[in-house]
């Protein structure tokens, strides 16, 4: 592949001309975002209507929507959504995993029906059992709290499949030695197929963290009260009926990416190798 | 160390029998090897007996002790499987250790039993590695080192080396025939090389389509193999079969040509239809002999390996001696005396 482009500076030049435009369109909004944040309040759609090379280059750099953001709501909303996030990942891989293993590793009666419901579960909209999931979680007396935001996303199909794919792989081999070896299924899920898997682990808690980072819906249902209000919740409320904060708004867009990239960046390693590899030998 | 027996056993997946009623006893400090064609029930036999299927029906005990409904842990057996099984995450050390950590020993214990199995595997040096970092040779070792540190009731061997080459499978062979003498330990080996099975047992187990055709030691097998399953699968190059009937003192190939009945044979059986057996190292040149046309030479460099055709039949032959010859010439040969097993041609039964 390389050698044939090498060849032709022609079309390494078309090539990587048209990958600078995609570049440019995708990283653009994201770039007038985190300068937008920083400019003041007054500024911020002004350079917007005369188009120049001011859309860009802001006349002064101002902390002011930050410092403002600090002072308000917005710390206890990165605070909730994290707790939030970090709780959903921890149980979410322990449940996850373990249903993944019992799909790989045992044979039981109703076991393909079970796992067909398993990808029916992540191919449904969310909107479609949000409902019932609210009549659910109210009936529990658990609205308004962090219970209702974490529980029922913790269970997720996508993940029970990745996991479950991933033990499949797993030579039969090892799970059978460690039992004449004698150990548990339980000894043999934590010591010998969660260890040889951190790639598949690595990439779900970067999903079940993200989806919770970003989750905005459910939250607004089941938790509307304040004191819960996640971020995503916290960054519409800078637009109202009485008053559109845009600094706000964007200041915050800007920390929840930041925020968000971080556990992204820690398991970047691990996520590419999983996408590359799939599986071990 | 201890003797192992199992009873009609059984075992079906789905509707389909693998096992249909095997029935084997293994004396303490026996070597047995489980020989069979694939898919012959050699392997799930094997499998059974470790408590990795449950049996359909039967019984199985270990030491006296009936185990079979018991789980693979509470049997006392280990277990070397073909792939070696090395956990990729742990060292050669952890690997070795995994199954006294599960038991609970103290440290101290621990590190004696696997420096000492180490050293009989000559693994001292690699202790610290992780499999990915072995040899093909030295994973099989490891993986026999993880059987020998528990000291088990019983040795369970599934093809353990057919991931090998030839060479170091030839080594291997030695080495793990060397450690049964070493450990006095019962050994119950499963291969579809009957060469490993001839030159390693005690006692060969021939399986076919999930029932023992025949079991008995190495030698007496390979000489009086109970039926013609038996006798082809065991010898390489495989015995000779000339189709043939009985008439008047000989078998009569379908050709026409007269071939010799064994010495000892009873002049009964006169029309009966018959497979008469040579094994390709007991066909001499005679100048008396039968006719017989060169077809393939094969010389391997001590011997010389001749396709010939023989009573319009192909037959393979086998002599200790280089050859010059060539293809489309007539050699005239002959059974040696004692050498020829006449078999029923419907049943397979030795007659």
């Amino acid at each position: 592949m390389t050698e044939t482009i090498a060849r032709n500076p022609l079309s390494v030049a078309l090539r990587y001309g048209a990958l600078s435009v995609l570049a440019f369109a995708v990283v653009c909004p994201l770039a007038w975002l985190a300068l937008a944040s920083l400019r003041p309040q007054a500024e911020i759609f002004q350079p917007v209507s005369e188009f120049g090379w001011r859309t860009f280059v802001p006349s002064a750099l101002t902390l002011d929507n930050y410092r403002a953001l600090l002072n308000g709501d917005f710390p206890l909303a990165l605070r909730n959504s994290s707790i939030v996030a970090l709780t959903t990942v921890v149980f979410g891989l322990v449940v996850n995993a373990l249903a993944g293993f019992a799909f790989a590793a045992f044979e039981f009666r109703g076991k393909n029906f079970l796992f067909l419901l398993v990808i029916v579960s992540f191919m449904m909209p969310f909107e479609a059992v949000v409902m019932p999931l609210y009549v659910m979680i109210n009936s529990f007396g658990w609205t308004n709290s962090y219970k209702a935001l974490i529980v029922p996303e913790v269970a997720n199909g996508m993940i029970i499949f990745l996991f479950r794919q991933f033990f499949a792989s797993i030579p039969k081999d090892f799970y059978e030695a460690a039992r004449v070896d004698g150990a548990s299924w339980l000894y043999i899920w934590a010591f010998i197929a969660m260890p040889l898997s951190w790639p598949t682990i690595a990439t779900s808690s970067l999903m079940l963290f993200l989806s919770q980072w970003d989750s905005f819906f459910w939250p607004v249902v089941a938790a509307s009260d304040p004191n819960y209000a996640v971020v995503q919740v916290a960054i519409a409320r800078n637009i109202n009926f009485e008053e559109n904060n845009w600094g706000g708004l964007f200041a915050s867009t800007n920390l929840a990416i930041i925020i968000g990239m971080i556990p992204f960046l820690l398991m970047q390693r691990f996520y590419v190798r999983s996408l590359i590899s799939g599986g071990i030998k | 160390m201890a003797t192992m027996s199992v009873r009609d056993l059984r075992k079906s997946f789905g509707s389909t029998e693998i096992l249909k009623g095997v029935s084997l006893d293994v004396a303490d400090e026996e070597f047995v090897a489980l020989v069979g064609p694939s898919g012959c029930g050699k392997s799930t036999l094997l499998r059974l007996i470790a408590g990795l299927e449950e049996a359909t029906a039967g019984a199985i005990s270990i030491a006296g002790r009936p185990v079979t409904k018991l789980q693979p842990k509470q049997r006392d057996v280990a277990m070397v499987f073909q792939n070696y099984a090395l956990y990729p995450h742990l060292t050669v050390r952890a690997n070795m250790a995994f199954s006294l950590r599960l038991r609970g020993e103290n440290k101290g214990d621990i590190d004696r039993k696997v420096t000492e199995a180490a050293e009989i595997l000559g693994l001292s040096a690699l202790l610290d590695r992780f499999p990915g970092q072995l040899s093909g040779g030295q994973r099989q070792r490891v993986a026999t080192g993880r059987a020998i540190v528990r000291d088990p009731a019983l040795f369970l061997f599934d093809e353990p080396l057919s991931n090998l080459d030839a060479k170091l499978r030839v080594q291997m062979r030695t080495e793990i025939k060397a450690l049964h003498i070493r450990l006095k330990s019962t050994m119950i080996y499963v291969t579809h090389d009957q060469i490993e099975a001839m030159t390693m047992a005690d006692r060969i187990v021939v399986m076919q389509a999930g029932r023992i055709e025949q079991a008995g030691a190495p030698l007496d097998l390979y000489d009086r193999p109970a039926n013609a399953f038996v006798a082809g699968f065991l010898g390489s190059p495989a015995m000779n079969f000339l189709e043939g009937r009985i008439s008047g003192g000989a078998v009569i190939a379908t050709d026409g040509t007269r071939l010799p009945l064994p010495d000892d044979m009873p002049a009964a059986g006169e029309g009966r239809e018959v497979l008469w057996g040579i094994r390709p190292e007991n066909i001499v040149i005679a100048p008396e002999g039968l006719a017989a046309r060169v077809e393939v030479v094969e010389p391997t460099g001590p011997d010389t390996q001749l396709l010939l055709r023989l009573a319009g039949q192909p037959v393979t032959a086998v002599f200790h001696q280089r050859m010059r010859l060539r293809p489309g010439e007539v050699l005239h040969v002959m059974p040696e005396p004692g050498a020829i097993n006449l078999f029923d041609k419907a049943s397979g039964a030795r007659l």
